[in-house]
Parts: structure tokens; sequence; C-alpha cells
């Protein structure tokens, strides 16, 4: 959550505002015992040199947030570029795999058409010294049932 | 207790890069599942008949042969260029 926050406020402001927050807190520092002669704020010395201490804080960690973020959104460019390849070259291998069994299965339909062909032509010779005895069909299709099917 | 106060503010710097992968797509072809194996009409008796059966459930034994094999070619391809993303 603090992470997102970070990174979402980095992404609206930009760099050099938090340079020039970093910088500001280390100039206030620099000179709090200036301005903490001003009447009104002389009471509040310490409180002054801790508020600019914090905003210097502050501004340097969002400073080292907007690198990281930078990092970050480059770090993700890369890997989006990376999956957008892959992708490609996915969808080109199953044009290519798809084209490879369209083409094979063409050849078995294409040789089975041959085969049936064949058998009608040589009906009469397969036929002529042959009778099936029904338990032969019977067993030849219980071999032939579907089994182990979910 | 600081360093216990500090750990998880400095943890939350740890965060994956939030990239989706798709699954591959399939070829539409190899979706469709293989039919069951044709049967003889019972009373046949002639051997054409039941040749002929045969014949086509070899044919489509070697359809689905192919298919399987698609399959696994596919399947390696794919693995090949996922394992080549990170």
């Amino acid at each position: 959550m603090f992470a997102w926050l970070v990174e979402h406020i980095v992404s609206i402001v930009p760099f050099w505002v938090w340079l020039t927050i970093a910088c500001a807190g280390g100039i206030g520092y620099f000179f709090s015992g200036i301005i903490t002669l001003i009447p009104f704020l002389m009471p509040y010395k310490e409180l002054v040199k801790i508020f600019f201490i914090v905003v210097c804080l502050g501004g340097t960690f969002m400073c080292g947030s907007d690198g990281v973020t930078s990092i970050w959104q480059e770090q993700i460019k890369e890997a989006n570029a990376r999956i957008a390849a892959a992708e490609a070259k996915s969808k080109e291998t199953n044009i290519v795999i798809q084209k490879e069994y369209v083409d094979r299965v063409k050849t078995v339909k294409e040789v089975q058409l041959q085969i049936q062909e064949k058998i009608i032509t040589d009906t009469q010779i397969i036929d002529a010294e042959c009778k099936i005895a029904p338990e032969a069909i019977e067993d030849l299709n219980a071999a032939a049932m579907p089994r182990g099917k979910k | 207790m600081r360093i216990a106060l500090l750990l998880p503010l400095l943890l939350v710097g740890c965060m994956t890069v939030p990239v989706i992968e798709k699954f591959p797509e399939v070829p539409a072809e190899l979706l469709v599942a293989c039919p069951n194996l044709k049967l003889v009409e019972p009373g046949t008796t002639k051997l054409s008949q039941v040749i002929s059966v045969v014949a086509e459930n070899y044919g489509q034994y070697q359809e689905c042969q192919i298919k399987a094999d698609t399959w696994i070619e596919w399947y390696n391809h794919q693995k090949v260029i996922f394992n080549n993303i990170k």
C-alpha cells in the first residue's frame, strides 16, 4: 500500500519538485538559526530545525523513489516487450503447427478414400470365400467400444 | 523496537513487476476430441463391410495419432518460447 502510494505520487509529481523540496529543507536547516530570529518563530527553534530535517529527508526519499520508479517502469516496459515478442512467436508457431496438422490429416483422409474405393472394387473377391460368424462381429465391436472415458 | 517498526517500511519496496502473461492459444483443430471408433453393423456377414469399418477406424486412429503428436509438438514449442521470456 505504502509502495503503491509512493509510486502513485511519484508518477504525478515531477522529479524537480522533490529535488526542490529536498534542497529547500537542506537550505532551511542550514539557515534555521537565522530564520528562528524571527520573533514569532523564536520559541519553536528546535521544532523548526526538525521540520526542515523532515522536509529534507522526505524530499530526498521521494527523489530516490522517483529514480526507483523509473527503473521499475523501464523493467515493466521491457517485460511487456518480451511478452509481446513471445506472443507473436507463439502465434507464428501456431500457424506452422496448424498448417502441418491440416496437411497431415488431409493426406490420411486422401489415403482412406483410396482404400475405401479399393475395398468397394475388391468386394466380390473379398466376400467370395468368406462368411463372418456373428460372434466375430460381437468380439470386434466389443474391442472397439470406448473405455476409460470421462 | 525501532528496527521492528522500520522493517515493514523497508519491505514494501519488495514488489513483483506487474506483468501479465497470457496462456498461449491452441489451434482450434486440436481442441476437437477424437470420436469413438466405428462399430460393425450387427448381423453383418460380409468381410468387405468389416474391412471397410476396420479401415475407417485405422484412419481415425491415424488422425488422432497426428493430433496427439501435434499436441506434443505444440507443447514443446510453447515451452521453449515461454522459457525464453525470462
